[in-house]
Formats: structure tokens, sequence, C-alpha cells
């Protein structure tokens, strides 16, 4: 447990530093070694699995990942091609929306001193305790009276309000950090409320926006019990709920759900590793050098 | 530089509550085109409430603010003409020093060649031109002081407001820049209203100080009237380093007219106050500066060194007399020999101290 | 690409809802692989016969279509004709889902169908639904091994147990379903009895044939935990002498020989298995009902079903397509056809799916050993009642209403009053003018999120059967609370699996706590090589979608195929069977949680741990404090702050966490580690949709977890003030 003690400037004894590296290849180990088995499953051909326990596939092939990919619809048309299409735009569009509804919301919570502001914050950390799955029905009658069942747009409605509790508490966090002398600096230099809002505040707490829009990205993304429910036509499906018609009931087609996971997986482990600078700091509000 | 303007800036009657908490009670305060005013006073006596006040960023709760002349209690601040420096410089992180400096004007649409002219010229003066292009992370903190300094000069406002903003500058850089914002003042000739809880910069750079204890105005004057002539024993202990010595008593007489009657048989003639009505036996207090007393081998109070401070040349001994503690200074060939343990006598001389009713308020001096 | 672009911008287009103008058909199904091949020619060939009519099929997985038809056709949204088993046929025409056949077509007569396929679809002497094909399991046999059929069971378990061996197994089949369990149980004389319960579990016949497959299980001439995947592999492998399957295992199984024959006959009468009856529906509401019937009746007619025996490898229901010679000829259709006189059918009315759950209880305590034959069918009797307790009684809502105006009227004074305060202080345009900023998204999660939410609420004050809601004031809550259904400490009842939430959630904060700070510590060495390298690695588990880690672990911990076993095994260790006893079970559950939740407290303590200052460090240091004492003074401390807030969220996050209790354990062993949320699931969805009871659920949780928060935030907050 003497990590984080060691002063700097002076060398950690080589047997610490043996053991901290064989502890953290261990865990990585453990953290990889259920990665590699689904990509062995997706690039091994046959939907079933042996219990070889070697994360390595025998033989590769890439008949799953075709499979999954090129599905059609009635008429001929490249379905996955538009499921791809339907995912990426609900969760971009939840993300842009999400962000847009908590930063403005966070940057009141953060700057402004007003009746309410207690009453509102514990209203957006309760929503966080609602047990989600009891809100299925009652979100499906709301969007149907709303006429958006079965759209695009009414799925971007309830993931980015979903998604916006959580990220208003962590971007009002950050928005604490930056000191307000900044924006007093501002406003004696002539900016207006909005101008100090979009280019000094914003611009300083990219790495909150980054780690929130993340977030938001993941909530849409992976989404599929809800998506399955409001959806009722296969070129309106979001890749999860395409993926879920792998999992039979009473059979699964391991490799290609395998080969789909893997393709569901990437964008979001892509976007953890371009963000993964930012996720640090982030979550927890560091201070901002002035 | 010449053409900046210069605006007079008016208090009348400033106050500031925070629901139940009153922070500011009724502050009058004028302040001419021109001066460098100076508020000074312990932390939480009101004295940066009442800058921010005068800056726009805190509303005012009840008086009057005038700048120019113009009454401003509604206006904001970027339509105020002043500039400001903050205690934390505020520095835009994410900008260069140039658009830092340049960013005022670029808010009023400045033409894009007049910014740079203008961010040239201001670097020139506070010797920056060769970091125009750095972020302020990259900046010593002396260097982001004066990259503040350089966007509150920038717009070329007629009030400059300074927030304690030397406080985060070690004490070779401070001297320093206050030397620099002496001379900016004579450059620029902009009235400027500084907060400090530091004395010494109080003194060194005001035309006027303003002491504010527990959000009232103790006392507005040029710097030496404040030191010579306190107005009350708050103003008299606040400025002037070491603080000034305080010896409880009672009003006397010695014939010629008014003396203070203290400890240990101590007696000082008070010729040059005016004790007015005031009943002999009435509770005073005697305030005399370190610098006053007289240290020798003979005098009315004896006491013992408990703490020598040695600054080279002179030396402040703190001088146990009869359970109060006197701080003298010595200079010369005693400030290296005193010792702890050293008996030492001290004197008062006549017409140098200064007396406190029991309300604090000092009496006045008789005009002679 | 040019495709994808024209998709992309008929997406942006078509942004609403979908409109089904004119003549589009809308067809919903559950049919995958060759049958969905089937059902594609035959909607092709009828929309090339009929050029003004465009069918749109849509593919759902079979459950995931129950739940979408019964949500989806009340309010106007469902499909205008569907596929689907008819075992729902009597919950949905009490609901008014469907359009009796009267309506829409003419009356078949007697020889039109297969003589088996009618009476599954009628409810009250009404046909709903015209059928298209029949499923049921039979008989395989790996003719290498097998040659000839065995006419008796005790044949076929003499022959099973020759060819049992090392690795080797006589028969296999999903043993622990009801659905391939059935031929024992009524070969052995049981029944579906004429009113509910449709088994009772307690007769001899059902104890009998539990105590058959207990002596199966004995002999080791059955696979243990066997499911389809492991079935055919199996078989495919030469490892399986019989195969107790249905048409679909036809398009499992690889280059081996084999024969089917009907189900081998006890001396009480043949094994007989159950039938589905597979149908085309129209629905109560749909958009084009005319267009809809006329496609249902050219799917159910006989051109259509020679493509779907031909190339779908159903047995038709159609008895005019059993005409073409393609079919009469075919061994594997006729042999399927030949044994529907032995089929049971299932029963149609709701009571049906009341079976499943306490059958697969028994089931699985005998084959796990855990229960005698008797003691298991016992157990499930008792399951049955409680999930088939009758609904409460309704209740007089005034008293509840006029609570509800009261409330209401009391929030708008208070409402009032604050504003009133607002305007008092002078404060109202400042308080406006940050609403204004706050309003876009506190409207949006009121509607959405708030609203929902306070209709649950309502909803779990009422019960819900077949479609209609009655109002029943706090009796939900009455019965979850005292234990009406299972005695409290059941493992179904409400206090133990409150327990198993409180140790599930305490368990994995823990633990994610403790392996996050611990990591996190690591990484914060300084001068740590790879370190980026290691935090990439170490954040992985974070980016994977959480149903998918739940899926992949829970094909981890598989007992035959799991890699997990086959690590121990390679270690020289015997496999666990990890979903048969509560602490594997549980474990496991933990296992994949505890994987994919450590990333986030990693992040969380090491951007904690970077704004710790050095200096502190080396002051400790100076002082003389050890690595531990540093720790535990500097570190944990200065932690703190950032620590509380996570915990408490990862708490509350974890108390609901569905996905990973649903998807890995499920439940098992008989509900023993399920969770609150994943228990009220169950109660909304794959029990009888009782809506009201799982609302009640959900409000409990609500309530624990309100009572959580604020009881920790002030411990948090007093513990903090101590520390100043």
């Amino acid at each position: 447990m003497s990590g984080a003690s060691e002063p700097v400037g002076r060398r950690a004894s080589l047997l610490a530093t043996v053991g901290t590296h064989a502890l953290l290849v261990l865990a990585s180990i453990a953290a990889l070694y259920p990665v590699l088995w689904v990509l062995k499953i997706a690039l091994q051909p046959g939907q079933s699995f042996d219990n070889d326990p070697s994360p390595f596939p025998s033989s590769v092939s890439l008949e799953h990942f075709v499979e999954v990919t090129s599905t059609t619809t009635a008429s001929g048309g490249w379905l996955f091609g538009r499921q791809l299409f339907n995912s990426l735009a609900v969760s971009g569009l939840t993300t842009a929306v999400g962000l847009l509804l908590a930063t403005s919301a966070a940057y009141a919570f953060s700057r402004f001193r007003f009746a309410g502001r207690e009453a509102g914050l514990t209203a957006f950390l309760l929503t966080q305790i609602f047990p989600g799955i009891v809100m299925l029905i009652p979100l499906y009658i709301l969007l149907d009276l709303m006429g958006l069942l079965n759209a695009l747009a009414g799925l971007v409605l309830v993931y980015s309000t979903t998604s916006v509790p959580f990220a208003t508490w962590m971007l009002k966090g950050y928005f604490d950090t930056i000191p307000k002398e900044l924006e007093e600096a501002a406003r004696i230099d002539g900016a207006s409320s909005f101008y100090i809002f979009s280019r000094i505040v914003l611009p300083l707490a990219r790495p909150a926006l980054a780690v929130t829009a993340l977030f938001s990205f993941m909530t849409a993304w992976n989404e599929f019990i809800l998506a399955a429910t409001l959806m009722n036509d296969a070129s309106s499906f979001t890749l999860p709920v395409a993926l879920q018609r792998y999992v039979g009931e009473y059979q699964t087609d391991w490799g290609s759900f395998a080969a789909g996971a893997v393709i569901v997986s990437v964008p979001v482990m892509a976007l953890f590793y371009a963000l993964q600078r930012h996720l640090v700091g982030g979550l927890t509000a560091g201070a901002v050098k002035g | 530089m010449a053409d900046t303007g210069s605006a007079s800036v008016q208090l009348d009657g400033v106050h500031k509550r925070y629901g139940d908490v009153h922070v500011v009670k009724g502050i009058d305060l004028d302040i001419a085109p021109g001066e460098f005013v100076v508020l000074v006073g312990p932390s939480g006596c009101g004295k940066s409430t009442t800058l921010r006040m005068i800056a726009g960023l805190e509303d005012i709760s009840e008086g009057e603010l005038r700048i120019g002349g113009r009454r401003v209690n509604e206006t904001p601040p970027k339509d105020r003409d002043i500039g400001m420096v903050f205690q934390s410089y505020a520095l835009y992180p994410h900008m260069t020093v140039a658009d830092n400096i340049g960013f005022a004007l670029k808010l009023r649409r400045t033409p894009p060649a007049d910014i740079e002219a203008r961010v040239r010229e201001v670097a020139a003066i506070l010797g920056l031109g060769d970091l125009l292009q750095r972020r302020p992370g990259q900046l010593s903190g002396g260097q982001r002081q004066r990259v503040a300094m350089g966007r509150a000069i920038a717009r070329r406002p007629s009030v400059f407001l300074f927030d304690e903003p030397l406080s985060n500058l070690d004490a070779a850089l401070r001297v320093q820049m206050r030397a620099e914002l002496a001379a900016l003042h004579r450059d620029l000739g902009t009235t400027m209203v500084y907060v400090t809880h530091d004395q010494v910069e109080a003194m060194t750079l005001a035309t006027r100080i303003a002491v504010l204890h527990q959000g009232v105005l103790q006392q507005v004057g040029p710097p030496m009237t404040l030191f010579q002539r306190p107005a009350n024993r708050f103003v008299a202990g606040f400025i002037g380093s070491p603080s000034m010595n305080f010896v409880d008593g009672v009003l006397a007489s010695d014939g010629t007219g008014p003396a203070f009657s203290g400890p240990s048989g101590l007696v000082v003639s008070m010729t040059h106050v005016d004790a007015g009505a005031m009943p002999a036996g009435a509770k005073l207090t005697l305030g005399v500066r370190p610098h006053d007393l007289v240290v020798g081998d003979a005098g009315p109070l004896r006491g013992v060194v408990r703490t020598v401070e040695r600054m080279g040349w002179e030396a402040f001994v703190h001088v146990d007399v009869a359970g109060t503690t006197l701080v003298a200074r010595v200079e010369g060939p005693l400030a290296a020999r005193v010792d702890l343990g050293d008996s030492l006598a001290l004197a008062v001389p006549d017409g140098v101290a200064s007396l406190f009713g029991a309300d604090g308020v000092a009496l006045g001096r008789r005009r002679s | 690409m040019t495709r994808t672009a024209r998709a992309g911008l008929a997406a942006l287009l078509a942004w609403g809802p979908a409109a089904h103008a004119g003549q589009t058909v809308v067809l919903w199904h559950a049919y995958r692989g060759a049958e969905e091949t089937a059902l594609t020619q035959v909607v092709d060939a009828y929309e090339a016969a009929h050029p003004d009519v465009t069918v749109e099929t849509l593919g759902v997985p079979y459950e995931a279509l129950a739940s979408k038809l019964t949500t989806a056709i009340p309010r106007d949204n469902g499909p205008d004709v569907f596929v689907f088993a008819h075992e729902r046929v009597g919950g949905w025409t009490h609901a008014g889902l469907l359009r009796p056949v009267a309506d829409w077509a003419t009356a078949p007569s007697a020889d039109t169908f297969l003589p088996a396929s009618l009476p599954p679809l009628t409810v009250d002497g009404a046909l709903m639904g015209l059928p298209l094909a029949s499923k049921s399991v039979i008989l395989f046999r790996n003719t290498d091994l097998v040659p000839e059929a065995p006419a008796t069971v005790d044949a076929l378990v003499a022959s099973a147990e020759a060819h049992t061996g090392p690795g080797r197994f006589g028969l296999a089949y999903e043993a622990e379903s009801f659905y391939f369990h059935a031929p024992w149980y009524f070969g052995l004389g049981g029944t579906l009895a004429a009113e509910p319960p449709l088994v009772d579990f307690t007769s001899a016949p059902f104890v009998d044939s539990l105590a058959f497959v207990d002596g199966l299980q004995e002999a080791h001439v059955m696979p243990d935990e066997a499911t389809g995947a492991l079935v055919a592999q199996l078989f495919n492998e030469g490892r399986a002498a019989f195969v107790v399957s249905g048409p679909w295992f036809l398009g499992e199984i690889g280059d081996v020989p084999y024969a089917l024959s009907p189900l081998p006959a006890f001396p009480s009468g043949p094994a007989r298995p159950f039938m589905t009856e597979e149908a085309v529906f129209v629905s109560a509401t749909a958009a084009h009902p005319d267009a809809g019937a006329a496609l249902a009746s050219w799917l159910a007619g006989p051109e259509a079903a020679v493509v779907r025996a031909t190339v779908g490898r159903q047995v038709v229901a159609s008895a005019a397509a059993w005409d073409d010679p393609a079919l009469a000829s075919d061994p594997v259709l006729s042999a399927f056809r030949d044994q529907l006189p032995d089929t049971v059918p299932m029963d149609n009315r709701p009571q049906m799916r009341d079976v499943w759950e306490p059958a697969q209880l028994a089931l699985k305590k005998v084959l796990r050993g855990d229960a005698s034959a008797a003691e298991a069918g016992a157990a499930a009797a008792r399951r049955l009642s409680a999930i088939t307790a009758p609904t409460p009684a309704p209740a007089n809502p005034t008293p509840y209403l006029g609570l509800l105006a009261t409330a209401v009227l009391g929030g708008l004074a208070v409402l009032w009053r604050w504003v009133a305060g607002v305007r008092a202080q002078g404060a109202l345009g400042d308080t406006l003018r940050a609403w204004t900023w706050i309003a876009p998204a506190m409207a949006a999660v009121l509607v959405l999120v708030f609203v929902p939410f306070a209709t649950g609420i309502g909803i779990s004050l009422f019960a819900h059967d077949e479609g209609t809601w009655t109002f029943v004031g706090l009796a939900n809550f009455r019965a979850i609370v005292t234990g009406q259904y299972f005695p409290l400490l059941h493992p179904l009842g409400f206090v133990y699996t409150l327990l198993v939430t409180v140790l599930w959630t305490a368990a994995n904060v823990v633990l994610h706590l403790a392996l996050g700070l611990f990591l996190a510590l690591l990484l914060n060495r300084k001068g740590l090589a790879l370190r980026p390298v290691y935090r990439v690695l170490l954040i992985l588990p974070w980016a994977v979608p959480n149903y998918i880690t739940a899926l992949i672990w829970k094909g981890l911990f598989h007992k035959q195929f799991g890699a997990i076993n086959g690590l121990l095994e390679a270690l020289g260790l015997q496999g666990v069977s990890w979903f048969s006893s509560f602490p594997t079970a549980f474990a496991a559950n933990l296992c994949t949680n505890v994987w994919l939740g450590f990333p986030f407290m990693m992040v969380v303590c090491l951007g904690a741990l970077q704004a710790i200052p050095s200096e502190l460090y080396e002051a400790a240091e100076v002082d003389g404090a050890g690595a531990w004492d540093r720790f535990r003074h500097v570190t944990l401390p200065l932690l703190q702050p950032a620590l509380v807030p996570a915990v408490l969220l990862g708490t509350v996050w974890t108390f609901n966490q569905f996905n990973i209790v649903y998807l890995v354990s499920g439940g098992e062993p008989d509900g023993a580690t399920e969770i609150l949320i994943s228990e009220a699931y169950r109660w909304a969805f794959t029990r009888q949709e009782r809506f009201g009871y799982a609302a009640a659920y959900a409000v409990l949780i609500f309530v624990v977890l309100l009572g959580w928060s604020a009881v920790s935030t002030r411990l948090a907050r007093r513990a903090e003030e101590a520390a100043r």
C-alpha cells in the first residue's frame, strides 16, 4: 500500500518495482482475458465454444464479422449499415442534446445562488435511485402519446434525458473548480453572460465536457431494453437490439454474438482510449491552473 | 499614455448586506481624479467587498456610488470604465498573453490592427514583449502579475481597481512590483483604488489611506497623518510596524495641563492633547510608537528585555515593565549590545504620545 | 457507399414515426434461419402476385415479440398480422388483441388442416388464428451407434446405458426444461387439468417422471446442465447416441448419420411430448385488416405451406400440402407428422405459463441431487401456488383519492408560499434568470423521468390481470412485506431478497473500492514505467457494454464450455457447477460485476491521488510515519472527499444492477441470487405480468435507497465536520 507515498526524487527499491509490475501485469491480464476470449470466439469459425482456456483462436476466419455486417432488409437494403447509422445518430444526438441541457443547468447550479437551487440539485440526485425497469411501461405510453414511438427522435429524447442528471452533477462539480475571478474579470472586460459561458467557462471545462460526453454516448450506444421495446421495425433498431437477436432463449449463436459484441465495443473503446487523459481529471474535478 | 482619462469615485453611505449579515456599514468616501487610495484593514473588514461594489461585481444594498460624477449603482461592470487586477490574477488559462491583454478590446470590437498595436504598447510598458505568445501557465508569478496589470491597462480605463494584487508574490518581487506600481500611477495619472491587508503597501503606495474595520471606515487621510495622528486605537494599532505600544491608565494633571498616569508611577505630560471636559481619573490608554520611546540607563520605566529582534543597524526590544510588554527601537552600538535579561530604562518624551479614551477614540490635539 | 448514404438520407427524412401508407401490411414474426428464409420467399411470392400490396416484415426474438405484441397492439402500434405459437392465444383473446378467424376468413373445413392443429387455436369455441406448423420434440439417434429405433422406454434406457462412457452419453437433451421433460410426464399418465392448476406437481405421474430422470442422472446417461448448444455439440461429435429435440435441431446437425423416430413408450403408454401450433393471427387493431387477412390466409394456404415445408423444414398444418410428393416422401417431416396424434397441445390459457417456473425448479432440484422426487414435487407445488396467488380484492379508491388531493393541494400551498417568500426577498428576478438556464433540463427530466416514475407509483396501487387493471390500494405492499406469497426468509421472500441485495451491494462496493484504490496506488507510483499501457488495459472493462460483459462472463462460467472450468481442469482441479449453489452463483455474479466496475473507482482514486501534494508525504515521512501510516493518515483522509460521492453513487448503481444478476446467474439456484430489481422484473415480465406487484417492489426499492442515502449522506457530513 505504499505506492503513492514514495517521495519524489528518490528511487524505489528494485524489489518494490518488480512487485508493482508483477501486480499490474496480473491485473492487466485479468482485465484483458475476457476481452481476448470474445475476440477469439468472434474469429473462430463455428457458433459454439469450447472450454479451451487459451485466449487465442486456433483458427482465424472473418465469417462471423461478414455474417453480422451483411444482414439485409426485406427489400435488399443494407440492414447492418442502417442500424449502425441509427446507433451513431441516436448516440451522437443524445450526446449533443444531453450535454446542451446538462451544461446550462450545471452552470446555473454552480454559479448562481437562487431560491430552489438545493431542491433542484436534490431532485436531480434523486433520479439516480429510481429503479429504471418499472418506468418502461409508463415511458412507452408517454412516447406513444407524444407520437414518438418507433422514432429515433423518441430514443434520443429518452436517452438524453436519463443522462442529464448525472451529467449535470459531474459538470457542476467541475465548474465549481473554475475560479470565479475569471468570470468577474471577463465581466469587467465587457463580456456578456453567454459569452463568458461559451468562451471562458466551456473551453476551461473541456476535460469534464469530454468525459460527460463519453458517458452520455455510452448510455445511448449500449442501451437495448428500451430500444427493443420502443422500436417496431428492424430498420430503426440500434445495434444492441440487433445483437440481441443472436442471443436466443433456447440457443445462442456465440460466434455471431461475439463478432457483434466486438463491433459494438470497439467505438466505445476507441473513445475511452482517446479520452483517457481527460478521464482522470474530468471525473474528479481537477484544479485549473492560471 | 497621457491621454488616459481619470475619474473621481464617490461612495455615499454605501452598505452591503448578505441576508442578515451586514458586511459594509455605510461608507462615505470621496476619491478625486488621479488619486491613489488604498483601502486597508484586517481580513473580513469589508474592504474587498467595497472594491467589488465599485467594480460592479456586487450589488450595492444601500447608498450611492458615483464614478466620474455619474451614478453607477445599476451600471454593469463593463460600462463603468474601470480596469481591475485580481489577487489570483484571473488570467484566462486557455488564451495567450496577447489574447489576455487584448480581450477587452476584442469584446469592444476594436479593429485587430489597433488591438495588436495596443497590446504591443502595453507589453512594452510592462516588459512583456517576449512573452506575448505564451500561455499563463508558462509564466512565473511576477510575469502573471504583469499580464494581469497589462490586461487592466490595455483598455485605458479611468479608474483602476486592485484587489490585493501583490499578496501572491514573494517578498523581493513584492518590493519591486510596488515600485513599478507607483511608477505606473505616476505615468498614467489614473485614479487607483487599491485593497490590501498589508499596511506597508498602504504606506508606500497611497496618496490617501482609508482604514476599514468591521465594515466601518475608521479614518481616511495621507499616510503620515494616519501614522502620526491616528483617529482611534484601531488605526493606531494597525498602521505602523512594529505596532504602537498601549499602556492603560487614567487622566491626571501635572499643573501645566493634562497628564497621563499609568502603572509603576509612570506619568507623562500631555499638554499637546485637548482633554476637554474629561474628569480627572477617567480611564485612558496611552499610545506610543516604538521609535518614540527613549531607551537609556535612566527613565521612569524600568524593565527586563524579553525578546530582541535585530535588524542590523537597529533592533526592536520587547521590554517587560511590571507585566506590560513595551516594544522599543534601539539603534547603533546599543542595538548590537542589548541582550536578553538586560535591564533597560524607558522614557516617553513629551508631545509624541497619543491618548485614547475608553471608547478607543483619540483625544484631539490642542491647537498651538 | 452510395447506398449507405442514401439510407442515411432516408433515415433523416423519415425522422418521425414510420407511416404505413396505402396498402402496406405489417407482419411480425420470430422466425430465424431457414424458417425466416422460407417466410421471406412466401411473402415475396405474395407481393409478386399482389403488386398493390407491400409487406413489411419484422423479425424479433420470441420472448421480445410476445411483450412487444402485448404492449403495442392495445395502443394501435402493433402489426396487421403476426406469427406466434398458440400458447398465448387464450390470454390474448380475453385481452381483445386478436380478431377471430370468423371475422376475416371462411371457416376451414375439417380436412383443410391436420386434425391436431385446430383445437389449440380455439378459445371458447372460436378459432382465433390459422395454423401454420406444429412443433414437438422427437427422438434423434446416431445411426452409426444405434441402427434401430427403440420402441420402449426400457429399450431406450438400456441402449443409452450401453453407449455411456467417459465423455460419452447415451441420451442428451435439455433435461432441466419442463418442455423437454413433458414426454415422460405425459407418458407416465400425467395430464393437463381442465381447471388451474394445470399440473399437479404432487401427483404420482409427475413424481414418477422426476424419479425417472433422477435414475437417468444417477446412471450418468445424461450430461449435466445440458443446454441446446451442448446437446448439438455432443451429437455432432458422436458423443451422444440419442437426442430429444425438435425440428430446429435439424439445422444444427453436422455430418453425422442420423434418423428420427417417435418417442418410445412406457408400459402405461407412449411418451407424449408437448405440441405447439404456430399460427398466423390478425391483430384486433390492424390498420389494414382486409389486406392482412388476405396475407394471413395465403400464409396458411397449401401453396405457401409447401414452400415453408421444403425450404423452412416446417411440419406444416395444411393438409393439402402433404399431397405434394416432396413432402409425402420426406422421412423427416413425415416422422414429425406421424407423431402428432401422440402429442399433447399446450394449454392456450395464461395459466400454462405459470407451470414452467415450478416445474423447472423441481427438475433442477432432482438433477442436482438436492431433493428426492417427492420433495421436489412438493416444492414445485408450493412455488406454483405462490406465483398464482389470486389478485387482491378491489379496494375503495375514495380515501386514496382524498389523500392524493390533499397532497396535491398541500404541495401547491407549499409552492405558493415559497414563491411568495422569494418575491418578498426581492430575489424573484435572479431566481427566474437562474431557472431559465435550468428549465430545459429540468422540464425534460420532469416529463421523462419523474412522470413515468410517478406513474409507476400509481401502478403499484393496482393489480394487473390479462389486460384489466383493478384498484387494490396497498394490497400489493401488504402482500410483499408480510410475506403473503413467500415466507419472508424464503429465497423469493422480500426480506431474504433484501438481505441478498444488501450483501451484493456491500460486497461489490467494498471490492470495487479496495481493488480500485489498490491499483490506483500502484499506478500512481513515481516514475512507473509503462504507466499509460497499464492504465489503458485496466480501463478496458469499463468500455465494454455491460450486457455484453454479462453474457461473456456467463459463458466463461459455463460448466462444460466455460474457460474458467477449463482453467481449473488444466490445473488438475474439478470443474465447478457455478450456478447450482448459492455461494458459487453469487461469486460468479460478484466476479462479473467487480470486473466491470473496478475501473471507475480506480479512475476516481487516481484523480484524487494526483491532487494530493507530495509535500504532505514528505512532511509525514519527516515526522516519522511509515508507509502504512502515510496511507492511513495522509492518503485515506485526503481521498475521502472524492470517494464519498463515488461510493454513494456506486452503491445506488450496484443496488439496481439488473443486467448482471439477470443475465449471469439469472437468479439461480432457485431464485436465491435474485436481487430486488431483478425480482421486480420477473414479476412484471416473466410471470403473469403482475405489473402492480412489480411496481410495488420498485417503490420499496426506492424507499430503501432513499432511507439509505439520507442516512449515509448525514453520516458522511458528520464525519467531514468531525475531521475539520
